[in-house]
């Protein structure tokens, strides 16, 4: 498969008065027509001038983007239309328009010089609105949708310009958790049905990872990595790109977990589902659940409905239905001898 | 989009300034019995002075008043999509301080350098006066055009713009206040506006400025449209930012540098005559949006000049004390009016 865009030796960053800021340095890279790529990385490593840059917004500081061998600084606005698209985080505000009419104006680098549409053009902006499923909405007014709504209508709009390439900044932060996975698998969806090229610059680790075909890793001081979310899982990448404090990378699940302090380990017996909850319960407390018959106190998890923990230590033992209630009893003992 | 809803509203604004043209030509301080009037407007009237009145005063009042109302209107809409402000009006860039100032230097600095008292030389003065007005406001214009290029965001541009208006006015106050009291006080008159200025000669001119500029304002709708999404999604549809940037800026400032010139700074009428129309046809689309700006703008700019010259007062009250005195109450009319239909439904 041949790269609909190459990049070489691209260095991003911002002029102003003479002086020079540089971004990024030296990115090169390939993105693929049918894949869905992923723009990660911390704040402020540069995701948003990657994304302005490629889409002509602004000049690269060196370096060139090609797209099917032709450098966009060598395009004009209306050549670049019809081969990129963009949903932006730009708010749109405009009153009385319909979510139709708004959509049609991706229609605008097809259309004449007052912008009248044909009927192939309705029948376009109609299939749209449907394919990011707000066709019930179509003669609504924008402002009374809601941001997640709004969001799919700048995507339809992006649809509609009927481009081989579409860019999207951050088009999942104002949603909810499902149709953030919605909406990915929309945009997943497009790239193997029509063979677009889609490059989303996102926070939404655990989706992209789960969702993209290719990751590209952006981070402070460091080269870019790129290539699909498992490899680079295996090559420990993830990790150093993130390293913070109480955030760890686990390589099991591949996927960012909170790291919490632990203060005090108690004693486990039991298994399973109940036994994960739990563990992630008590984690989130500050105890850590180990299997250590040498510690003071030991919580057994029974298969009994009405008595699903057993708390005890060599004099006393407790018994809990629910978590809660094991929880304020743990915190009501003195722990002080237990610190180790 | 257009729809059947549109049209019907746009064929009422029509018809109301129709009707409010006729009302203008009808009422004024000579009272001529509306049959006469029907025999000058179809051309058999023996009443000479009745067809002077009308033909040489009403008429090009009338029409000058249309045409100040749709031009300052449609500039008005321009800026505000451009810089997606809704206080911006068709002065924002400093045009009309432009005009102000070149016409302070004909009006003030003739009668303080010159010892002419301009006021004096009757109608060779209002020539000049409007000459003056004219390379005023275009001098400014060329000069934000100069800017526009220079400059990349649309903020910095506005700022600019508000920046040389500034500068213009204090320009103005320094002469006032070095002119004598007649000079000052005929300054202060242009400055209150007029549309009783264009005399039926000066008329034809007028008009064709000011209606070609229209029409030509009708190729920047889909600029217009693609704007309203800002910068960046204009940029991403095809949108040549620099060149729309120019021709709007462009277009706006001919059509206030041309009324500016002949009927004074007129205010109010561009800033909220493009509120009125959006308040009314609920619509973004400025394929609906000039036409409706252009025609409220002359039913508004109509009936303000027939308050204006409502019998009762003494002479005309100046056209910018009814301009915002009509138009203030009329946009919070239509704006609370709006506020209690979208609660009902």
């Amino acid at each position: 498969m041949n790269a609909l865009i190459n990049i070489k030796h691209l260095t991003i960053g911002y002029k102003n008065s003479g002086k020079t800021k540089v971004i990024y340095n030296n990115i090169n890279g390939d993105l693929f027509p049918g894949e869905l790529t992923c723009v990660l990385g911390p704040n402020g490593a540069g995701k948003s001038t990657l994304l302005r840059t490629l889409c002509g917004f602004q000049a690269p500081l060196d370096g060139d983007i090609l797209i099917n061998g032709h450098a966009i600084s060598d395009m004009t606005n209306a050549d670049l239309s019809k081969l990129i698209s963009v949903v932006l985080t730009d708010k749109i505000n405009i009153q009385n328009i319909t979510v139709e009419e708004l959509v049609s104006y991706g229609r605008s680098p097809y259309t004449g010089y007052f912008g009248r549409l044909s009927d192939e053009d309705k029948i376009l902006i109609n299939e749209a609105i449907e394919s990011v499923g707000i066709i019930d909405k179509k003669d609504r007014l924008v402002q009374t949708l809601s941001d997640g709504e709004r969001q799919k209508v700048m995507i339809a709009k992006a649809l509609v310009q009927d481009t081989p390439i579409i860019f999207l900044d951050e088009p999942a932060a104002f949603l909810d958790l499902p149709s953030k996975v919605e909406l990915m698998q929309l945009l997943h969806k497009l790239t193997t049905d029509t063979g677009k090229l889609i490059l989303i610059v996102t926070h939404d680790l655990d989706l992209a990872l789960q969702m993209a075909d290719k990751i590209w890793l952006l981070g402070n001081d460091r080269p870019i990595s790129i290539g699909v979310p498992e490899d680079l899982i295996i090559q420990e990448i993830f990790s150093g790109f993130f390293d913070r404090e109480g955030l760890v990378f686990d390589k099991r699940s591949g996927l960012f977990k909170i790291k919490n302090k632990h203060k005090l380990k108690i004693n486990v017996e039991g298994h399973g589902f109940i036994y994960t909850l739990l563990r992630r319960a008590l984690s989130r407390n500050g105890i850590d659940l180990v299997r250590d018959s040498s510690l003071e106190y030991t919580i057994l998890i029974n298969k009994e409905e009405d008595k699903l923990f057993t708390f005890y230590n060599k004099e006393e033992s407790f018994i809990f239905n629910d978590i809660q209630s094991l929880l304020t009893k743990i915190k009501s003992l003195n722990w002080i001898h237990n610190d180790k | 989009m257009y729809k059947r809803k549109h049209t019907i509203l746009l064929l009422i604004c029509a018809l109301v300034s129709v009707i409010l043209f006729l009302i203008n030509i009808t009422l004024g301080s000579v009272s001529i019995p509306l049959s006469t009037i029907l025999e000058v407007l179809f051309g058999d009237s023996k009443d000479i002075i009745s067809s002077n009145i009308i033909i040489n005063s009403r008429i090009p009042q009338a029409v000058t008043a249309i045409l100040a109302g749709s031009a300052l209107a449609i500039g008005g809409l321009e800026m505000q999509t451009l810089f997606r402000n809704p206080l911006a009006g068709p002065s924002i860039l400093g045009i009309s301080s432009g005009a102000s100032l070149g016409v302070a230097f004909v009006i003030l600095a003739s009668g303080s350098i010159g010892g002419v008292v301009l006021s004096s030389l009757g109608i060779l003065g209002s020539i000049a006066v409007t000459f003056a007005a004219f390379v005023g406001s275009i001098s400014v214009l060329l000069f934000v055009v100069f800017l526009a290029n220079k400059v990349k965001g649309n903020a910095t541009l506005l700022i600019l713009g508000i920046m040389v208006g500034y500068t213009a006015n204090s320009i103005v106050s320094m002469l006032k206040f070095y002119s004598p009291e007649e000079d000052v006080h005929a300054y202060v008159i242009w400055g209150l506006g007029s549309f009783s200025k264009v005399s039926a000669s000066h008329l034809p001119l007028f008009s064709s400025i000011i209606i070609v500029c229209i029409l030509l304002s009708f190729l920047l709708v889909k600029r217009l449209n693609l704007l309203m999404l800002g910068e960046n999604y204009a940029r991403n549809l095809g949108v040549n930012i620099k060149e729309s940037r120019f021709l709007i800026i462009l277009s706006s400032g001919i059509l206030t540098a041309t009324i500016t010139a002949y009927c004074g700074p007129i205010i109010f009428i561009g800033l909220a005559v493009p509120h009125i129309a959006r308040l009314i046809f609920a619509v973004a689309d400025h394929k609906v949006l000039l036409p409706a700006s252009a025609l409220v703008g002359a039913c508004i700019a109509l009936l303000c000049s027939l308050i204006a010259r409502m019998p009762g007062f003494d002479g005309a009250l100046p056209i910018n004390s009814v301009t915002s005195f009509i138009g203030a109450p009329v946009v919070v009319w239509v704006l609370l009016k709006k506020r209690k239909s979208e609660t009902v439904e």
